[in-house]
């Protein structure tokens, strides 16, 4: 079952980089088609033609083109070995979301993201860093908070003080 | 070789101010190495952002101890817990963990400390002897030979280190596309920039590299909630008898360690898993790998050490990583301005014997901390990931922030964090995603320099010799993973016996 769901993502992997690709390519190409024009006309301050070869657009192209084809490659690939998109059934998404493992790993992400997005340069380093810690150490833990709390502060402090009186490291 | 060069290279930095650091750099790597869920590559990515404003020389010393404790620190949560700390310490579960439940944990713990540190100096001194050689050769690349050298890295690290070349080399296309975010620099041309001026100056390395890594192993420690069981030690483990009485195996395992090294962007992880099933496929007692065989033990912690000094031969001489650690050193080469590559030999022809003795002397602080630190360490490894991840997790913000002070920086270690735990799920391999983020813009300006040289003729790449043999190996590859190498090998099998068959008829 596991086999087939990575297959499954393999799909969708090749079809979201197979899009990629089409969208590197066709803005990089862009790229070139702007060189030649420019090329058509000698720039004065320059006085030196740009030509295809030397556009920013051109390695941008070759990659484009080459992640079209092992996107497609891809998707193909793991089509032929059994994989599809049957996994996208609101039921299989809807045992993915209540295991407790995405459970935890969705909430160790969005503590993280709490703590970059909306604690950092908004608050003092300290505190926002305390929070991060003891809000992670409490909820994934679970045993002694009290003894977590203080860990959680000694910790905080020595990372402030350290890099940031010590070492003299810029904090956020 | 010129000797007074080497004296007085080795003079400038024959003090106690760098034995210092690089002794602190290997502890910090032994701890990384041996906590399961931090990297060598992260730790060195972490390390680079905060040692930022040290001095060049310095960060170096740090940063090379850490590479090396790093690399060994692994063997010990491998041997103690049956996880190994780092990748490259994979191949040493297999005997090091079998070897710890049969209460013999301070045995293979000595065993393993003593094969990293001869694996160290196998590699050590293949860097010593390949270098020069390597410089000389690399005088005669151009553009053309960096472009496709730099494609052909690329590809290699995709195809074997992941069991789909196909995910491997859309995992290095990836990096290489990530690098062309940015101003490029020969017209000033932002690309893929969308209109924000933060990202004209590109996607930082490092902080790519810090989320890329750290982030994934945050999630995946903190998603799981394992009990840790750590073997118990007892005693004290000194000597190396049982290295020393398997010295073919040592050196054999040390030159295949050092032979991985040299490819780009393999890493000390294949180094271990070639080398172990080298000794498994030629033991006499093959039987026992997997079930505390000393043999597969020796070999996997030879070589994965080894790979050190040969990840550096190609880092240093082309510029080229050779091990996703190496890659995260070339950007902390760069940040302090050093440039690695031919010319660096002449730019700062004392760099590289002050590197090797940097590492001679992580060699033996790797044998001094790994003697004296197995105890604690077994105890430090029973602290739960969920204290340990998020304390990592702060350490990766300030590694970020301290290079450019952007809280830019930092939103960047989420986003690629998540990029990275999604493409580890689905099994894309990180290493030639870091290839081509570092080899991006090397790839860029000599294709456009090359085409330029040759008034846009694409015969530039097939009328030199060392071109032509790397596009034949790009070939090869190609014409490899579609099988089309096996189906002419077929047809070519079907065509002999029907001869055969033919003049069977006839008689």
């Amino acid at each position: 079952m596991k086999k087939v769901n990575l297959l499954g993502g393999d799909i969708l992997a090749g079809i979201f980089f197979f899009i990629l690709g089409i969208f590197c390519a066709y803005t990089s190409f862009l790229m070139i088609l702007e060189s030649i024009n420019k090329g058509k006309v000698e720039t004065k301050m320059i006085g030196f033609y740009e030509t295809w070869f030397t556009s920013p657009g051109l390695l941008g192209t070759l990659l484009g083109i080459i992640m079209i084809l092992l996107g497609a490659c891809l998707a193909i690939q793991a089509i032929r070995k059994g994989g599809n998109l049957k996994f996208i059934s609101w039921l299989k998404i809807k045992s993915i979301i209540i295991s407790l493992e995405f459970k935890r790993g969705l909430l160790a992400l969005i503590l993280f993201g709490i703590y970059v997005f909306g604690l950092l340069g908004r608050i003092h380093y300290y505190i926002a860093t305390f929070l991060f810690l003891s809000s992670v150490m409490l909820i994934f833990y679970r045993k002694s908070p009290f003894k977590l709390i203080f860990i959680c502060a000694i910790v905080s402090f020595l990372l402030t003080f350290f890099f940031g009186k010590v070492a003299r490291i810029p904090l956020p | 070789m010129n000797i007074d060069l080497i004296f007085q290279a080795i003079q400038q930095v024959l003090s106690f101010n760098f034995i210092i650091l690089v002794f602190l750099g290997s502890l910090i790597g032994v701890i990384v190495g041996a906590l399961p869920g931090l990297t060598t590559t992260m730790g060195i990515a972490i390390l680079t952002g905060i040692t930022y404003k040290f001095e060049g020389l310095n960060a170096i010393a740090l940063l090379l101890g850490l590479y090396i404790g790093g690399t060994y620190g692994g063997s010990i949560s491998a041997i103690l817990l049956g996880i190994p700390g780092t990748g490259a310490a994979a191949a040493t579960t297999l005997d090091g963990f079998p070897l710890a439940k049969q209460g013999k944990a301070v045995k293979a713990i000595t065993i393993a400390r003593e094969a990293s540190f001869i694996g160290t100096l196998i590699g050590i001194l293949c860097l010593t002897v390949f270098i020069r050689i390597l410089f000389k050769f690399a005088l005669q690349f151009t553009s053309p030979e960096y472009f496709l050298l730099a494609i052909t890295g690329v590809m290699l690290s995709g195809s074997v280190t992941s069991e789909s070349a196909v995910k491997g080399w859309i995992a290095g296309i990836f990096g290489l596309i990530i690098s062309l975010i940015g101003v490029e620099e020969l017209y000033c041309y932002p690309r893929f920039t969308f209109g924000s001026v933060e990202l004209y100056s590109g996607l930082p390395f490092i902080p790519l590299m810090i989320g890329f890594f750290g982030i994934p192993q945050y999630i995946d420690n903190l998603k799981s909630d394992v009990d840790i069981t750590v073997q118990e030690i007892k005693g004290f483990g000194l000597g190396f008898k049982e290295v020393l009485s398997r010295l073919p195996l040592v050196i054999r395992s040390g030159l295949l360690g050092t032979g991985v090294g040299l490819i780009p962007g393999v890493g000390e992880d294949v180094a271990a898993w070639v080398s172990y099933e080298t000794a498994k496929k030629t033991s006499k007692h093959s039987e026992d790998f997997g079930k505390g065989s000393i043999d597969g033990l020796i070999a996997a912690e030879t070589a994965n050490n080894a790979c050190i000094g040969g990840a550096l031969v190609p880092l240093l001489s082309l510029g080229i990583p050779g091990s996703p650690p190496a890659a995260v050193l070339l950007g902390a080469l760069m940040l302090h301005n050093i440039r690695p590559g031919p010319m660096l030999q002449f730019e700062a022809p004392y760099l590289i014997y002050q590197i090797i003795f940097f590492l001679l002397v992580g060699t033996f602080a790797l044998l001094a901390i790994g003697l004296v630190m197995a105890r604690p360490l077994s105890k430090i490894l029973e602290i739960k990931p969920s204290i340990v991840m998020p304390i990592v997790a702060s350490l990766c913000v300030i590694g970020s922030y301290a290079l450019d002070v952007r809280m830019l920086d930092i939103w960047l270690v989420f986003i690629f964090g998540v990029i990275g735990y999604i493409l580890s799920i689905l099994k894309f391999p990180p290493a030639p995603f870091v290839l081509g983020v570092i080899l991006g813009p090397l790839a860029d300006s000599n294709l456009r320099r090359a085409l330029t040289v040759s008034s846009g003729s694409l015969s530039i790449f097939i009328t030199r010799p060392v071109s032509l043999f790397l596009l034949f190996i790009i070939l090869l590859m190609v014409l490899n993973q579609f099988g089309i190498i096996s189906k002419i090998k077929d047809l070519k099998l079907s065509i002999i016996n029907k001869r055969k068959e033919g003049k069977k008829s006839v008689k």
